[in-house]
């Protein structure tokens, strides 16, 4: 099964998306920063990364930078919440070295999932939702 | 203020010798035993007179027998001078016949005494005896006074005791004091001597006459005076008047540029605390949306807990508007100038849709557009958005109310949105004023400094959040334009917008419906 690979610092975060994620049929691992993702990513394959913007010990946009330089076709989905500027200029700077698609968060479940659907070819199909 | 009483003073005296002369010019009586007068004219009493020199401005007086003895008695420069009030007089002092004259007139004043002994009405004459007795024995007392006080005595040689004053005004008030007191003086004796005769009417007439001719000289001069010192006072008040006034504007405007200038730092400076708190907050807005419609899905469409899900979700969706307003708010505080332009016209058109919607059909709604084809530096969504918090705002002003809400748009110059608005900054040529006016219940005006601060708001709670107007100065400011209002409680309000028009070679309109 194609594997989504979640990355952001804020726990709650990454369980929401795990779960949603996972309820519509999705296979998912998440970890809390871009090292962890790099590290990851050495010894596994994934299909699809989610990465927030701002994080700690390697941010979301040198992470994107890192894995278009190594896994250029590997899709990459980079959300936000925003910071001291909007969230709308961290994700065109994350468009501008590459991100896939943009979400800002907080962002409905169908918005999401209609989002990984489209950037992963052979997703399960709708209605296949469980908790 | 000596030199004002030995110069008006001798001059009175003298105009008083003369009048005296002359009216008693009819009763001559000659004594030629009396050969202490050296020269007695045709009619017996001598001439008085008073002599100026025409270029160095100094009197005497002189006495004569006869015009044709007096004008042998002139010197080259010298001319009669023979009204005594005139302006000429006031200056100079004695020259250096001022003590000939001095006893010359002394001389006359005995003659004048000689011959009033024979006057058909004895006891009358006497009486004038001693009014003139006063006078001259005051005359040579205030002379002699002077001439003290110059170093000078009787019996010294003459010489000029007081040297010209070159500018008359700053011997004026000082000459018109001393006249007063000279005056006064004359006057007080002259009464005194007056009230010390017995019974004589005629005698008191002439003395009060007298004394009425003083004090009208007197009147005059120090009306004369005061008239020219009030012209000159008034003049400078005004002077100091336009200048307070003018500074007082200048001060005003400038307090207003810099409230200005402090309330777009802190509004700045807000922008950049809110989009830290906003960040943070949507972090933990996602999960709360995410999983109570995660939750919401798995329940069972008519189950109370699915309803609860589903509120938990619409509220996060809420508050996730209200972040998405601060960080728009955030955004333009931070002067990120947008790419969007519009066409101004087509803009407008817009802001018509929205006003047809917002405003009710109770509320009179006016539209004024007189505006050229320009673009301004802001999207069609945002003027849209802008007007309708305007709009908005406009109508819950108006309420329950009748009313009525003005819109106008037209174009003006930068120098004519400085005139309309304290606000500074104008760096455009031209700019589009959108102005959106209600006769609604007006603002305080404590309320006025705080009106585009996110989350203040005069409305009851619940009825608004507070963020529509910060976010109408952040879409204003982000194009580079201002913002002004203007209230009065009761009456109603207006806001003025003003946005910079572009130059006609800017990128075409990316958002044009």
């Amino acid at each position: 099964m194609n594997q989504i690979l979640i990355v952001d610092d804020e726990e709650p975060v990454r369980y929401a998306l795990h779960r949603v994620l996972t309820a519509h049929g999705f296979d998912c691992h998440a970890v809390e920063n871009g090292r962890a993702a790099i590290s990851y990513l050495q010894n596994n394959t994934v299909a699809l990364v989610i990465t927030d913007i701002i994080m700690p010990d390697i941010e979301g946009v040198e992470l994107i930078h890192r894995l278009r330089r190594n896994q250029p076709k590997l899709p990459l989905l980079a959300i936000s919440g925003g910071g001291r500027i909007d969230a709308v200029e961290h994700l065109k700077l994350a468009s501008a070295l590459g991100a896939t698609a943009t979400l800002r968060k907080p962002f409905d479940n169908d918005e999401l999932v209609a989002t990984v659907r489209r950037l992963l070819p052979g997703t399960p199909a709708p209605g296949s939702s469980n908790t | 203020m000596l030199k004002a009483h030995t110069l008006v003073l001798p001059a009175g005296v003298a105009t008083l010798l003369l009048i005296t002369a002359l009216a008693y010019h009819g009763q001559q009586q000659a004594d030629s035993s009396t050969s202490a007068v050296a020269n007695v004219n045709e009619s017996g009493l001598p001439i008085v007179m008073t002599l100026r020199d025409m270029r160095a401005g100094v009197l005497r007086i002189v006495a004569s027998t006869s015009e044709h003895a007096l004008l042998h008695h002139l010197a080259p420069n010298e001319a009669i001078v023979d009204d005594h009030t005139q302006a000429q007089t006031r200056e100079a002092g004695l020259a250096d016949s001022g003590r000939q004259s001095y006893d010359a007139a002394l001389l006359a004043l005995d003659e004048l005494f000689t011959a009033a002994r024979h006057q058909a009405n004895p006891e009358t004459m006497r009486r004038r005896q001693a009014d003139m007795a006063q006078l001259a024995k005051s005359y040579a007392k205030l002379l002699g006074t002077a001439a003290e006080l110059k170093g000078i005595t009787h019996s010294a040689p003459t010489k000029e005791i007081f040297a010209l004053k070159e500018n008359f005004e700053e011997c004026e008030t000082e000459m018109l004091a001393t006249l007063q007191q000279a005056l006064d003086a004359e006057l007080a004796l002259t009464t005194a001597a007056l009230a010390n005769s017995a019974a004589d009417t005629s005698a008191l007439r002439d003395g009060i006459e007298f004394a009425t001719l003083l004090v009208m000289l007197a009147v005059t001069l120090l009306t004369i005076s005061v008239v020219r010192l009030h012209a000159r006072e008034s003049a400078a008040r005004q002077r100091a008047e336009t200048n307070a006034e003018r500074l007082a504007k200048e001060i005003e405007f400038r307090q207003l540029a810099e409230a200005q200038l402090v309330a777009a730092q802190k509004l700045s400076g807000m922008g950049t605390m809110l989009g830290g708190i906003a960040h943070s907050i949507n972090n933990h807005l996602a999960p709360i949306l995410s999983l109570s419609q995660l939750l919401r899905d798995s329940l069972p469409a008519d189950s109370m807990a699915r309803r609860d899900a589903e509120h938990i979700a619409e509220s996060a969706k809420r508050a996730r508007q209200v972040l998405a307003d601060l960080l728009a708010f955030a955004r333009n505080a931070h002067n990120d100038p947008g790419a969007e332009q519009c066409e101004a016209i087509t803009c407008l058109r817009q802001v018509l849709k929205i006003a047809a919607t917002a405003v009710p059909a109770t509320i009179e709604l006016a539209i004024r557009f007189d505006i050229e084809r320009a673009r301004i530096g802001i999207s069609s969504t945002e003027l849209e958005n802008l007007a309708l918090n305007l709009l908005s705002n406009a109508r819950d002003a108006i309420a329950d109310q009748s009313g009525s809400i003005e819109i106008s748009a037209t174009t003006v110059d930068a120098g004519q949105v400085s005139t309309e608005t304290p606000i500074i900054g104008a760096t455009a040529a031209r700019y589009l004023r959108l102005e959106i006016c209600d006769t609604g219940q007006g603002i305080a005006k404590e309320d006025l400094s705080r009106l585009f601060e996110p989350f203040f708001t005069t409305k009851a709670v619940g009825k608004g959040t507070g963020l529509g107007l910060a976010v109408s100065y952040g879409i204003v400011t982000r194009a580079s334009g201002m913002i002004a209002v203007t209230s009065e409680p009761d009456k109603g309000s207006c806001f003025k917008v003003f946005l910079p028009i572009l130059d006609h070679r800017a990128a075409p309109d990316k958002t044009s419906p």
